[in-house]
């Protein structure tokens, strides 16, 4: 069957009509969207402010807290500082005590002390000893020198010089010893670190 | 229905995408950008508080630790003082002296002379066993008494409450007095600080 167009435009116009309410439509939607995401921004802004001021105030609280706490800071560094150093020192502390000991215990019975001097920074220590005769000196040597079999602590026995001496009794001479002039060496550090204050 | 209403959606379309345009530009990337700065920022406040919150917690449990060991602070102070103290060792060795019997007949304060000389070692490259953090004190002090008294003192030196090193010791018999002696000891003590 034939058709009429009994008013013609009226298809054109109605799509026409159509078109513009979509494109109003998606002009709608593309503001609410433009709105949405701006507002989205905005509050996501916000809360990273938010965030940092939140985070400056824990760290001006915490930074006040460690003003106030400044002084013992101090006190602890100074005291781990002054702690660390004493161990240090204590680890080179001299004990004479072992010295001693030694020497007491190694000078041959029928040798007495005259003169003594001994230097822990040089590790050198110089007697002045009597002995009752010659062999004495050598069994006073042999006594103190470290060997591998006798072990002391004095090496590099050394005797610098032996002399005769009167013994006077009253006035008068009784006898004869020797006086004999020892040099020899001891490691300070086999002295330090064994006591503590 | 006029032309320009005709065109009214496609001048409002054309408007919104402009101005969305315009917006992604002027005020999104802005904002974006802002979001990452104070994003970052907030993140290294929090390390720092971190950091911090730590250090104030290390603080306080090492506070509460030397709180606990009081003793033990007050007993370093006296061994190694921030002072010289030199008024403190005579107490000491007279104290030392009275218990061991003999007397202390002289005592120089040599402190000068060991400073001057750890300087010159310092200067010269030389090592020297001292922590920078010591300062070397020492005095030379003449010693009367039977050379069992003498024991007994460098014994009570070396345990003292004060650190003390006796360096140097000489002895020498009295004369018609078998049992008496004459010893010249050079004692080393320290003080917590930095040369003067």
């Amino acid at each position: 069957m034939a058709t009429v167009n009994l008013v013609p435009g009226t298809q054109h116009l109605i799509v026409a009509q159509q078109r513009r309410r979509a494109l109003f439509a998606v002009s709608v939607v593309l503001i609410v969207i433009l709105a949405a995401i701006w507002g989205t921004l905005a509050i996501w802004k916000n809360a990273a402010q938010k965030s940092v001021d939140e985070a400056q105030a824990r760290l001006d609280s915490l930074q006040t807290h460690l003003v106030e706490t400044q002084g013992v800071a101090n006190r602890i560094v100074l005291f781990e500082q002054r702690l660390q150093a004493m161990n240090t020192l204590l680890t080179n502390h001299l004990s004479w005590d072992p010295f001693f000991q030694q020497l007491e215990q190694l000078l041959p019975a029928n040798a007495y002390l005259e003169q003594f001097n001994a230097d822990s920074t040089t590790g050198m220590v110089k007697v002045v000893a009597h002995v009752p005769a010659l062999d004495d000196i050598a069994q006073t040597v042999a006594s103190l020198k470290n060997s591998a079999t006798h072990q002391t602590l004095f090496t590099n026995m050394y005797i610098d010089s032996f002399e005769q001496h009167a013994l006077l009794t009253n006035g008068a001479q009784s006898g004869n010893d020797y006086i004999v002039t020892l040099s020899f060496r001891f490691d300070p550090k086999k002295l330090s670190g064994q006591v503590t204050p | 229905m006029t032309r320009a209403s005709l065109n009214a959606a496609y001048l409002l379309l054309t408007g919104a995408v402009l101005v969305g345009i315009a917006l992604f530009f002027s005020v999104f990337q802005p904002l974006l950008a802002d979001i990452n700065q104070l994003q970052d920022h907030a993140s290294q406040l929090q390390v720092t508080i971190a950091q911090k919150t730590d250090f104030a917690r290390t603080i306080d449990q090492k506070k509460v630790e030397l709180d606990g060991e009081a003793a033990q602070e007050q007993a370093l102070a006296v061994a190694l003082p921030e002072t010289d103290a030199m008024e403190d060792v005579t107490r000491l060795l007279s104290r030392i002296t009275t218990k061991t019997g003999g007397t202390i007949t002289h005592l120089t304060n040599e402190s000068d002379r060991i400073q001057h000389d750890l300087l010159a070692a310092q200067a010269r490259g030389d090592k020297t066993v001292l922590p920078a953090s010591i300062v070397p004190l020492a005095v030379t002090l003449e010693f009367d008494g039977s050379y069992e008294q003498l024991r007994g003192f460098l014994t009570e030196v070396s345990h003292a409450v004060r650190l003390m090193d006796v360096q140097t010791i000489t002895i020498n018999r009295v004369d018609q007095q078998p049992d008496q002696i004459k010893a010249s000891i050079s004692v080393e003590l320290y003080r917590y600080g930095t040369h003067p």
